[in-house]
Protein backbone atom coordinates (compact mmCIF):
# COMPACT_ATOMS: atom_id res chain seq x y z
CA UNK A 1 0.00 0.00 0.00
CA UNK A 2 1.30 3.48 -1.14
CA UNK A 3 -0.16 7.04 0.62
CA UNK A 4 0.12 10.39 1.34
CA UNK A 5 1.29 10.11 4.66
CA UNK A 6 0.47 14.39 5.14
CA UNK A 7 1.10 16.55 2.67
CA UNK A 8 4.78 16.20 2.56
CA UNK A 9 5.66 12.26 2.99
CA UNK A 10 4.56 9.41 0.73
CA UNK A 11 4.95 6.19 2.65
CA UNK A 12 4.89 2.70 0.82
CA UNK A 13 3.76 -0.18 3.36
CA UNK A 14 4.73 -3.59 3.24
CA UNK A 15 5.62 -7.29 5.04
CA UNK A 16 9.17 -6.76 6.77
CA UNK A 17 10.53 -9.23 4.41
CA UNK A 18 9.54 -6.81 1.40
CA UNK A 19 10.49 -3.53 2.75
CA UNK A 20 14.33 -5.42 3.84
CA UNK A 21 14.30 -6.15 -0.02
CA UNK A 22 13.69 -2.66 -1.04
CA UNK A 23 16.24 -1.41 1.58
CA UNK A 24 19.15 -3.85 0.18
CA UNK A 25 18.69 -2.25 -3.14
CA UNK A 26 18.46 1.06 -1.64
CA UNK A 27 21.41 0.98 -0.02
CA UNK A 28 22.65 -0.86 -3.42
CA UNK A 29 22.07 2.05 -5.84
CA UNK A 30 19.54 4.15 -4.22
CA UNK A 31 16.57 2.36 -5.93
CA UNK A 32 18.04 4.63 -9.06
CA UNK A 33 15.47 6.97 -8.68
CA UNK A 34 16.85 10.46 -9.23
CA UNK A 35 15.09 13.00 -8.48
CA UNK A 36 15.37 16.24 -6.98
CA UNK A 37 12.36 16.70 -5.21
CA UNK A 38 12.59 13.52 -3.03
CA UNK A 39 14.77 14.79 -0.13
CA UNK A 40 15.07 12.05 2.55
CA UNK A 41 14.07 8.62 2.65
CA UNK A 42 13.40 6.87 5.72
CA UNK A 43 13.10 3.36 6.51
CA UNK A 44 11.36 1.30 9.46
CA UNK A 45 10.54 -2.34 9.44
CA UNK A 46 7.23 -2.36 7.38
CA UNK A 47 7.56 1.08 5.38
CA UNK A 48 9.62 3.34 3.43
CA UNK A 49 8.89 7.18 3.34
CA UNK A 50 9.97 9.79 0.78
CA UNK A 51 10.24 13.14 1.87
CA UNK A 52 9.06 16.03 -0.35
CA UNK A 53 7.89 19.79 -0.93
CA UNK A 54 4.34 19.53 -2.14
CA UNK A 55 5.66 23.27 -3.20
CA UNK A 56 8.21 22.82 -5.11
CA UNK A 57 6.91 20.14 -7.10
CA UNK A 58 3.75 22.14 -7.52
CA UNK A 59 5.63 24.92 -8.82
CA UNK A 60 8.38 23.32 -10.75
CA UNK A 61 6.55 20.29 -12.29
CA UNK A 62 3.13 22.55 -13.21
CA UNK A 63 0.93 20.10 -11.33
CA UNK A 64 -1.77 20.53 -8.78
CA UNK A 65 -1.66 17.09 -7.38
CA UNK A 66 2.14 16.86 -6.15
CA UNK A 67 1.88 13.40 -4.39
CA UNK A 68 0.75 11.18 -7.43
CA UNK A 69 3.89 12.84 -9.04
CA UNK A 70 5.62 11.53 -6.27
CA UNK A 71 3.73 8.33 -6.35
CA UNK A 72 3.73 8.06 -10.02
CA UNK A 73 7.41 8.51 -9.82
CA UNK A 74 8.64 5.71 -7.18
CA UNK A 75 5.74 3.09 -6.83
CA UNK A 76 6.70 1.42 -10.10
CA UNK A 77 10.47 1.30 -8.70
CA UNK A 78 9.10 -0.29 -5.57
CA UNK A 79 6.49 -2.78 -6.70
CA UNK A 80 9.51 -4.06 -9.27
CA UNK A 81 11.61 -4.52 -6.13
CA UNK A 82 9.04 -5.81 -4.49
CA UNK A 83 8.12 -8.58 -7.35
CA UNK A 84 4.57 -7.22 -7.43
CA UNK A 85 3.92 -5.53 -10.82
CA UNK B 1 29.76 36.18 24.82
CA UNK B 2 26.50 37.80 23.87
CA UNK B 3 23.97 36.74 25.70
CA UNK B 4 23.76 35.41 29.36
CA UNK B 5 20.78 32.71 30.11
CA UNK B 6 20.15 34.26 34.14
CA UNK B 7 16.81 32.00 34.30
CA UNK B 8 16.74 28.74 32.21
CA UNK B 9 12.73 28.75 32.05
CA UNK B 10 11.14 25.68 31.36
CA UNK B 11 12.95 24.80 28.21
CA UNK B 12 15.08 27.06 26.06
CA UNK B 13 16.40 25.62 23.34
CA UNK B 14 18.47 26.66 20.54
CA UNK B 15 16.35 25.68 17.36
CA UNK B 16 16.46 25.82 13.48
CA UNK B 17 13.09 26.53 11.44
CA UNK B 18 13.21 23.27 10.20
CA UNK B 19 14.46 19.53 10.58
CA UNK B 20 18.37 18.94 10.33
CA UNK B 21 19.95 16.22 9.61
CA UNK B 22 23.09 16.62 8.75
CA UNK B 23 24.06 18.57 12.13
CA UNK B 24 28.06 19.67 12.43
CA UNK B 25 27.35 19.66 16.28
CA UNK B 26 27.02 16.27 17.85
CA UNK B 27 24.69 15.36 20.30
CA UNK B 28 22.57 18.44 19.43
CA UNK B 29 19.50 17.75 18.17
CA UNK B 30 17.88 20.33 15.52
CA UNK B 31 14.39 18.66 14.76
CA UNK B 32 12.74 22.44 13.92
CA UNK B 33 11.43 24.41 15.78
CA UNK B 34 7.37 23.03 17.21
CA UNK B 35 6.07 26.18 15.90
CA UNK B 36 8.17 26.76 12.28
CA UNK B 37 6.45 30.16 11.03
CA UNK B 38 6.87 32.11 14.14
CA UNK B 39 10.40 31.93 13.77
CA UNK B 40 10.97 32.71 10.61
CA UNK B 41 8.39 35.95 11.43
CA UNK B 42 11.11 36.98 14.27
CA UNK B 43 13.86 36.66 11.84
CA UNK B 44 12.30 38.21 8.93
CA UNK B 45 11.69 41.33 11.40
CA UNK B 46 15.56 41.73 12.58
CA UNK B 47 16.36 41.28 8.97
CA UNK B 48 18.01 38.09 9.18
CA UNK B 49 17.31 35.25 6.41
CA UNK B 50 14.32 33.69 7.51
CA UNK B 51 16.06 30.12 8.33
CA UNK B 52 18.53 31.17 10.82
CA UNK B 53 18.28 29.26 14.15
CA UNK B 54 16.22 31.23 16.64
CA UNK B 55 15.49 30.71 20.98
CA UNK B 56 12.76 28.15 21.03
CA UNK B 57 11.32 28.90 24.74
CA UNK B 58 8.54 26.55 26.05
CA UNK B 59 6.05 27.41 29.27
CA UNK B 60 8.01 29.62 31.12
CA UNK B 61 10.55 31.44 28.99
CA UNK B 62 14.33 32.39 30.37
CA UNK B 63 15.83 35.28 31.82
CA UNK B 64 18.08 37.04 29.28
CA UNK B 65 20.87 39.58 29.48
CA UNK B 66 22.50 41.33 26.59
CA UNK B 67 26.74 41.70 27.14
CA UNK B 68 26.21 44.24 23.75
CA UNK B 69 24.18 46.22 21.93
CA UNK B 70 21.40 44.47 19.03
CA UNK B 71 18.16 44.08 17.37
CA UNK B 72 15.67 41.94 18.66
CA UNK B 73 12.16 40.30 17.97
CA UNK B 74 10.12 37.69 19.03
CA UNK B 75 7.30 35.97 18.14
CA UNK B 76 4.69 33.00 18.90
CA UNK B 77 2.43 33.47 21.81
CA UNK B 78 1.14 36.19 23.51
CA UNK B 79 3.76 36.82 25.67
CA UNK B 80 4.11 40.68 27.31
CA UNK B 81 8.12 40.78 27.30
CA UNK B 82 10.24 43.42 29.66
CA UNK B 83 13.37 44.84 28.60
CA UNK B 84 14.55 46.31 31.94
CA UNK B 85 12.26 48.39 32.53
CA UNK B 86 10.14 48.54 29.90
CA UNK B 87 7.40 46.46 28.28
CA UNK B 88 7.73 44.83 25.27
CA UNK B 89 5.35 42.72 22.77
CA UNK B 90 5.43 40.25 20.08
CA UNK B 91 6.03 40.92 16.68
CA UNK B 92 7.90 43.76 16.61
CA UNK B 93 11.17 45.23 16.42
CA UNK B 94 13.56 46.20 19.40
CA UNK B 95 16.89 47.56 19.96
CA UNK B 96 18.48 46.48 23.51
CA UNK B 97 21.30 47.44 24.95
CA UNK B 98 24.64 46.34 26.68
CA UNK B 99 23.34 45.20 30.26
CA UNK B 100 19.58 45.05 29.88
CA UNK B 101 17.61 42.12 30.94
CA UNK B 102 15.19 40.63 28.96
CA UNK B 103 12.18 38.59 31.00
CA UNK B 104 8.46 37.21 29.86
CA UNK B 105 5.23 37.65 32.03
CA UNK B 106 2.46 34.64 31.66
CA UNK B 107 0.68 34.42 28.29
CA UNK B 108 -2.79 35.07 27.73
CA UNK B 109 -2.35 32.84 23.79
CA UNK B 110 -0.15 30.34 22.93
CA UNK B 111 3.37 28.29 24.69
CA UNK B 112 5.95 29.36 23.60
CA UNK B 113 8.18 32.00 21.59
CA UNK B 114 10.79 32.52 19.64
CA UNK B 115 13.27 35.20 19.97
CA UNK B 116 15.84 36.04 17.06
CA UNK B 117 18.80 38.57 17.44
CA UNK B 118 19.81 40.19 14.45
CA UNK B 119 23.07 38.77 12.70
CA UNK B 120 22.29 35.47 13.93
CA UNK B 121 23.37 33.39 17.29
CA UNK B 122 25.44 30.05 18.02
CA UNK B 123 25.96 27.81 21.17
CA UNK B 124 29.33 26.20 21.50
CA UNK B 125 27.97 23.24 24.03
CA UNK B 126 24.38 21.65 24.26
CA UNK B 127 21.70 23.75 22.45
CA UNK B 128 19.37 22.80 25.09
CA UNK B 129 20.42 25.85 27.53
CA UNK B 130 20.15 26.37 31.49
CA UNK B 131 21.29 29.14 33.75
CA UNK B 132 24.91 30.63 33.04
CA UNK B 133 24.92 29.35 29.74
CA UNK B 134 26.08 31.65 27.22
CA UNK B 135 25.09 32.08 23.74
CA UNK B 136 27.24 33.97 20.83
CA UNK B 137 26.03 36.43 18.73
CA UNK B 138 27.13 35.37 15.31
CA UNK B 139 27.21 38.95 13.55
CA UNK B 140 26.98 37.75 10.17
CA UNK B 141 25.24 41.48 9.26
CA UNK B 142 24.29 42.53 6.02
CA UNK B 143 23.46 45.60 4.56
CA UNK B 144 20.23 45.40 5.36
CA UNK B 145 21.42 44.84 9.26
CA UNK B 146 23.56 47.67 9.13
CA UNK B 147 20.51 50.02 7.97
CA UNK B 148 17.85 48.14 10.51
CA UNK B 149 20.76 48.71 13.34
CA UNK B 150 21.20 52.80 11.69
CA UNK B 151 17.44 52.74 11.70
CA UNK B 152 17.37 51.55 15.39
CA UNK B 153 20.49 54.03 17.31
CA UNK B 154 18.12 56.57 19.12
CA UNK B 155 15.05 55.24 18.94
CA UNK B 156 14.27 52.01 21.31
CA UNK B 157 11.48 50.47 19.11
CA UNK B 158 9.25 51.27 16.09
CA UNK B 159 6.10 52.28 16.32
CA UNK B 160 4.68 49.13 14.12
CA UNK B 161 4.25 45.46 14.28
CA UNK B 162 2.55 42.69 13.04
CA UNK B 163 -0.82 42.98 14.31
CA UNK B 164 -2.58 39.82 15.96
CA UNK B 165 -5.21 40.08 13.00
CA UNK B 166 -2.86 39.32 10.76
CA UNK B 167 -2.00 36.36 12.23
CA UNK B 168 -5.40 34.79 13.16
CA UNK B 169 -6.14 32.75 9.98
CA UNK B 170 -3.09 30.45 11.11
CA UNK B 171 -3.50 30.35 14.59
CA UNK B 172 -6.99 30.90 16.32
CA UNK B 173 -8.87 28.29 14.99
CA UNK B 174 -9.23 25.04 16.63
CA UNK B 175 -9.70 22.80 13.51
CA UNK B 176 -6.76 20.74 12.38
CA UNK B 177 -7.04 18.39 8.96
CA UNK B 178 -5.95 15.53 9.41
CA UNK B 179 -5.06 13.63 6.11
CA UNK B 180 -6.58 10.44 5.75
CA UNK B 181 -4.98 7.12 5.12
CA UNK B 182 -6.59 4.25 2.78
CA UNK B 183 -6.39 1.22 5.01
CA UNK B 184 -8.38 3.54 8.38
CA UNK B 185 -12.23 3.36 8.05
CA UNK B 186 -14.63 5.74 6.68
CA UNK B 187 -15.88 5.21 10.47
CA UNK B 188 -12.87 5.93 12.85
CA UNK B 189 -12.46 9.42 11.05
CA UNK B 190 -16.53 10.01 11.37
CA UNK B 191 -16.03 9.52 14.86
CA UNK B 192 -13.06 11.77 15.11
CA UNK B 193 -14.60 14.32 13.82
CA UNK B 194 -17.82 13.99 15.94
CA UNK B 195 -16.32 15.70 18.96
CA UNK B 196 -14.17 18.04 20.38
CA UNK B 197 -11.01 16.78 22.24
CA UNK B 198 -8.96 18.70 25.23
CA UNK B 199 -5.06 18.88 24.70
CA UNK B 200 -4.28 16.93 28.36
CA UNK B 201 -0.38 17.45 28.34
CA UNK B 202 2.40 18.03 25.99
CA UNK B 203 5.65 16.02 26.97
CA UNK B 204 8.13 18.16 25.75
CA UNK B 205 8.55 18.56 22.03
CA UNK B 206 7.50 15.28 21.67
CA UNK B 207 3.76 14.46 21.29
CA UNK B 208 0.09 16.28 22.38
CA UNK B 209 -1.91 13.63 24.45
CA UNK B 210 -5.84 14.62 23.98
CA UNK B 211 -8.83 13.42 26.15
CA UNK B 212 -12.29 12.87 24.54
CA UNK B 213 -13.98 10.24 22.10
CA UNK B 214 -12.54 6.89 21.96
CA UNK B 215 -11.45 5.59 18.70
CA UNK B 216 -12.03 1.88 18.92
CA UNK B 217 -9.91 0.59 16.07
CA UNK B 218 -6.12 -1.05 15.65
CA UNK B 219 -4.54 -1.39 12.92
CA UNK B 220 -2.30 -3.86 11.04
CA UNK B 221 0.61 -4.77 13.15
CA UNK B 222 3.19 -2.55 11.43
CA UNK B 223 5.90 -0.66 12.76
CA UNK B 224 5.14 2.82 11.13
CA UNK B 225 7.54 6.14 10.97
CA UNK B 226 7.57 8.80 13.61
CA UNK B 227 6.04 11.81 11.69
CA UNK B 228 5.88 15.20 12.58
CA UNK B 229 2.15 15.76 12.63
CA UNK B 230 1.20 12.14 12.80
CA UNK B 231 -1.60 10.87 14.52
CA UNK B 232 -1.17 7.60 16.30
CA UNK B 233 -3.87 5.99 18.55
CA UNK B 234 -2.78 5.35 22.20
CA UNK B 235 -5.23 4.02 24.72
CA UNK B 236 -7.94 4.31 21.88
CA UNK B 237 -7.26 8.44 22.15
CA UNK B 238 -5.35 9.92 19.65
CA UNK B 239 -1.69 11.11 20.45
CA UNK B 240 -0.41 13.88 18.43
CA UNK B 241 3.62 13.63 17.13
CA UNK B 242 5.46 16.57 17.62
CA UNK B 243 9.50 17.03 16.39
CA UNK B 244 11.09 15.03 18.68
CA UNK B 245 8.36 11.85 18.82
CA UNK B 246 10.47 8.74 18.47
CA UNK B 247 11.51 8.07 14.95
CA UNK B 248 8.92 5.09 14.71
CA UNK B 249 6.60 3.56 16.35
CA UNK B 250 4.27 0.82 17.04
CA UNK B 251 1.20 2.74 17.60
CA UNK B 252 -1.66 2.72 15.43
CA UNK B 253 -1.38 5.56 12.58
CA UNK B 254 -4.85 6.82 11.31
CA UNK B 255 -3.37 10.19 9.52
CA UNK B 256 -1.09 13.02 9.46
CA UNK B 257 -1.77 16.65 10.17
CA UNK B 258 -0.31 18.98 7.12
CA UNK B 259 2.51 21.63 7.80
CA UNK B 260 -0.17 24.09 7.81
CA UNK B 261 -1.69 23.71 10.66
CA UNK B 262 1.26 22.34 12.97
CA UNK B 263 2.38 26.02 13.53
CA UNK B 264 -0.99 26.50 15.58
CA UNK B 265 -0.83 23.05 17.28
CA UNK B 266 2.70 23.92 18.49
CA UNK B 267 1.38 26.83 20.56
CA UNK B 268 -1.48 23.96 21.84
CA UNK B 269 -1.48 24.10 25.85
CA UNK B 270 -3.08 22.08 28.56
CA UNK B 271 -6.62 22.45 28.40
CA UNK B 272 -6.42 23.87 24.64
CA UNK B 273 -9.47 22.33 22.33
CA UNK B 274 -8.78 20.28 19.28
CA UNK B 275 -11.05 19.73 16.64
CA UNK B 276 -10.15 17.40 13.58
CA UNK B 277 -11.55 17.68 10.02
CA UNK B 278 -10.00 14.32 7.64
CA UNK B 279 -9.37 15.56 4.43
CA UNK B 280 -7.24 13.74 1.10
CA UNK B 281 -4.64 14.88 0.48
CA UNK B 282 -5.27 16.43 -2.54
CA UNK B 283 -7.84 19.16 -0.38
CA UNK B 284 -3.91 19.04 2.00
CA UNK B 285 -1.78 20.18 -0.51
CA UNK B 286 -4.86 22.95 -2.26
CA UNK B 287 -4.60 24.68 1.62
CA UNK B 288 -0.67 23.93 2.01
CA UNK B 289 -0.22 26.45 -1.10
CA UNK B 290 -2.50 28.91 0.02
CA UNK B 291 -0.78 28.98 2.92
CA UNK B 292 2.71 29.80 1.66
CA UNK B 293 1.36 32.37 -0.83
CA UNK B 294 -0.31 33.62 2.32
CA UNK B 295 3.20 33.32 4.25
CA UNK B 296 4.91 35.05 1.31
CA UNK B 297 2.66 38.22 1.36
CA UNK B 298 3.28 38.85 4.76
CA UNK B 299 6.79 38.47 4.41
CA UNK B 300 6.94 41.08 1.34
CA UNK B 301 4.50 43.31 4.04
CA UNK B 302 7.30 43.59 6.52
CA UNK B 303 10.09 44.15 3.92
CA UNK B 304 7.91 47.12 2.77
CA UNK B 305 7.58 48.19 6.24
CA UNK B 306 10.87 48.30 7.20
CA UNK B 307 12.17 49.58 3.52
CA UNK B 308 9.17 52.21 4.33
CA UNK B 309 10.90 52.75 8.11
CA UNK B 310 14.19 53.30 6.45
CA UNK B 311 13.24 56.01 3.86
CA UNK B 312 11.37 57.89 6.86
CA UNK B 313 15.16 57.78 9.07
CA UNK B 314 16.80 59.00 5.76
CA UNK B 315 14.34 62.19 5.23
Amino acid sequence: MIFANGDKIITYQEDASVIKNIKAQFDKDNLNIDNPHIGEVVFTKNTVSFYYDPVEVMENENTIEPAAYIIALVKPVLDSVSGRK
Amino acid sequence: MSLIIQEGGLLTILQTVDKQTNSKQKNNEYNGAVDSLSPMLANKLVGNDVNEPTLEMSGQPAVIQFTEPTIIAYSGGDFNGRVSEEYIQPNRIYHVDRGDVLSFQGSTRGSRLYLAIAGGIAVEKSNVLQSGDEVTMRRNYTALHDEIFHMMSNKRKVSWGIGIYSLVEVYLSDIYHIVKRPDVPAEVYERLEEREYTVTREENRIQLSVEGQEIDFVGAACVSPGVLGGVYLENNLPTIALNDFDAETELTHIGTIPSYHMHKLGQKRRGSKIKFKAVDSDAAHAETYGHYLWVNSLFKAIDYKISKELVKEKM
